[in-house]
């Protein structure tokens, strides 16, 4: 895929060329989108919008990586959706248990090659981590998932970010640190390659 | 303080190192630390069990193609051609300008800012002038025996043509025996009105405190009278009555402020109809 190519011919009108970007950056989007929001229906329409919003702002793309500017939107179209909750807070639709648990996404009971036991610690683990991750402060989230969750190094996270990487470096440390924090509240879920030495010892 | 400081410092070391982003010195440094330092060992383990951790989390996969349509956004043309631009907006421009212009001239005719009836102008502008005492007083040198005694002849006026002048300088026919007559010259002046406040238009003022109704016999030898001495006394004027403009000639500016409303009015239409036959053109393709 020449990417550059299919940049030039989407500025040039071309909506083919640009849906071949789509369709190649869509599960990234998702994904990206997906963690930070914590829900699938706000991951997914922020995903549309952000794909929609590149397309519509494609010609302030300056060059550099096309990944990292489609992740800026991306990222921008959840922060705003977070902003826009933190004023306006909405009840999810989940059904909560009478512990104030959510059921699991059936969407993490995926892997086949477990079996249904393995499949429910999985969904248990997968959802605790994801609980910590909505815990964070947005600006904490969004470095986090970018840097562990989608393994981008510092500089494209920078750039996605629209920060500086000195504060991608600060923000990362203190984020794994809540992280660390929280997942400790979980200790029974982890496999005992993630448990904590803290946690062996006691 | 420090210590919760340090406590920071250590954790961005630690993160970073984990990741690989410390420099060349400052991981050799920090490997050295790690070596005498069994605490930091334990928390740089806890952090990459941490990482670890949420990368557990699977990629998830978009539940949809989010491939856009035509519906879904504006097809994007290819760009403006840098006339186009131009062309519009020296349009907008140029028909705020004249929208400005219209409305300044109306201001400065009929609106508030209009200056007063014409009427009214040359009594206000004597009265004016009459009040000013630093001017030269001035005489008409006509008639002979003019304001003096036993002439037969009316006064027939002095200084701007003014009522308030002539009253004014009393001194210079203090013992003329003619008010009684100042009544016949008023409805003299009355009559002139008119054509004295045209004047009064184009006239510098200097010129305008010597404006007076001309005597009938004005193209007589002229005189001194009461006396005066002749190189002492004001300017004399003589004056004829075919002097006076025929019609109202148009300021400047308003000749100026017309012709910038006829240029901008054409760089409007003109780029109106461009912008226009482009656009047509443009969809046509």
């Amino acid at each position: 895929m020449d990417e550059g190519a299919l940049i030039q011919a989407a500025l040039d009108g071309d909506l083919d060329a640009f849906n071949t970007l789509v369709l190649h950056y869509q599960d990234m989007a998702y994904n990206v989108a997906y963690r930070i929001m914590g829900e699938p229906g706000a991951a997914d329409d922020a995903a549309q919008e952000g794909f929609i919003s590149a397309y519509q702002k494609l010609g302030q793309y300056r060059g550099g990586s096309f990944k990292a500017w489609l992740l800026r939107i991306v990222t921008n179209n959840c922060y705003d959706e977070l902003r826009r909750r933190q004023r306006q807070p909405v009840t999810p639709l989940k059904p909560e248990l009478s512990d104030g648990e959510t059921l699991e996404d059936p969407y993490w009971i995926e892997d086949e090659s477990a079996n249904p036991e393995e499949q429910t610690e999985q969904a248990e683990l997968q959802a605790a981590i994801q609980k910590c991750i909505d815990q964070l402060d947005p600006k904490f989230k969004v470095v986090l998932v970018l840097v562990d969750v989608e393994g981008l190094d510092y500089q494209t996270a920078a750039e996605s970010a629209d920060t500086p990487v000195g504060t991608i470096k600060s923000r990362l440390a203190r984020a794994r640190e809540r992280i660390q924090d929280c997942l400790q509240g979980f200790w029974e879920l982890l496999p005992e390659i993630f448990r904590l030495r803290d946690e062996e010892t006691t | 303080m420090k210590n919760e400081r340090q406590h920071t410092l250590d954790q961005e070391l630690l993160s970073a190192y984990l990741d690989g982003e410390l420099r060349q010195a400052e991981r050799q440094a920090f490997e050295t630390r790690l070596q005498q330092e069994p605490e930091l060992q334990n928390r740089l383990e806890n952090l990459r069990r941490t990482k670890l951790t949420v990368g557990y989390l699977p990629r998830l996969h978009a539940p949809r193609n989010y491939t856009l349509t035509p519906d879904m956004v504006t097809v994007r043309r290819p760009r403006q051609a840098p006339i186009f631009t131009t062309l519009r907006l020296a349009s907008a421009l140029a028909a705020l300008l004249l929208v400005a212009l219209i409305g300044v001239e109306f201001l400065f005719t009929s609106g508030p800012l209009a200056r007063p009836q014409l009427g009214a102008k040359p009594m206000m502008e004597a009265a004016m002038v009459a009040d000013d005492a630093s001017l030269e007083p001035l005489i008409l040198w006509g008639v002979p025996g003019a304001g003096g005694y036993g002439s037969d002849e009316p006064v027939v006026g002095y200084g701007g043509g003014g009522e308030a002048a002539m009253v004014e300088e009393p001194v210079m026919v203090e013992s003329m025996p003619v008010e009684s007559e100042l009544p016949v010259e008023e409805e003299i002046l009355a009559e002139e009105a008119p054509e004295i406040m045209l004047e009064a238009e184009i006239l510098p003022p200097d010129a305008e405190t010597a404006e007076m109704p001309q005597s009938p016999s004005s193209d007589q030898k002229e005189l001194p009278i009461l006396g005066i001495n002749p190189d002492e006394s004001g300017e004399i004027i003589s004056r004829s009555s075919d002097s006076a403009p025929s019609a109202v000639p148009q300021p400047v500016w308003r000749l100026i402020v017309r012709w910038l409303q006829i240029t901008l009015g054409a760089v409007v239409v003109v780029g109106g109809l461009s912008l226009l036959l482009l656009h047509v053109r443009r969809s046509a393709v």
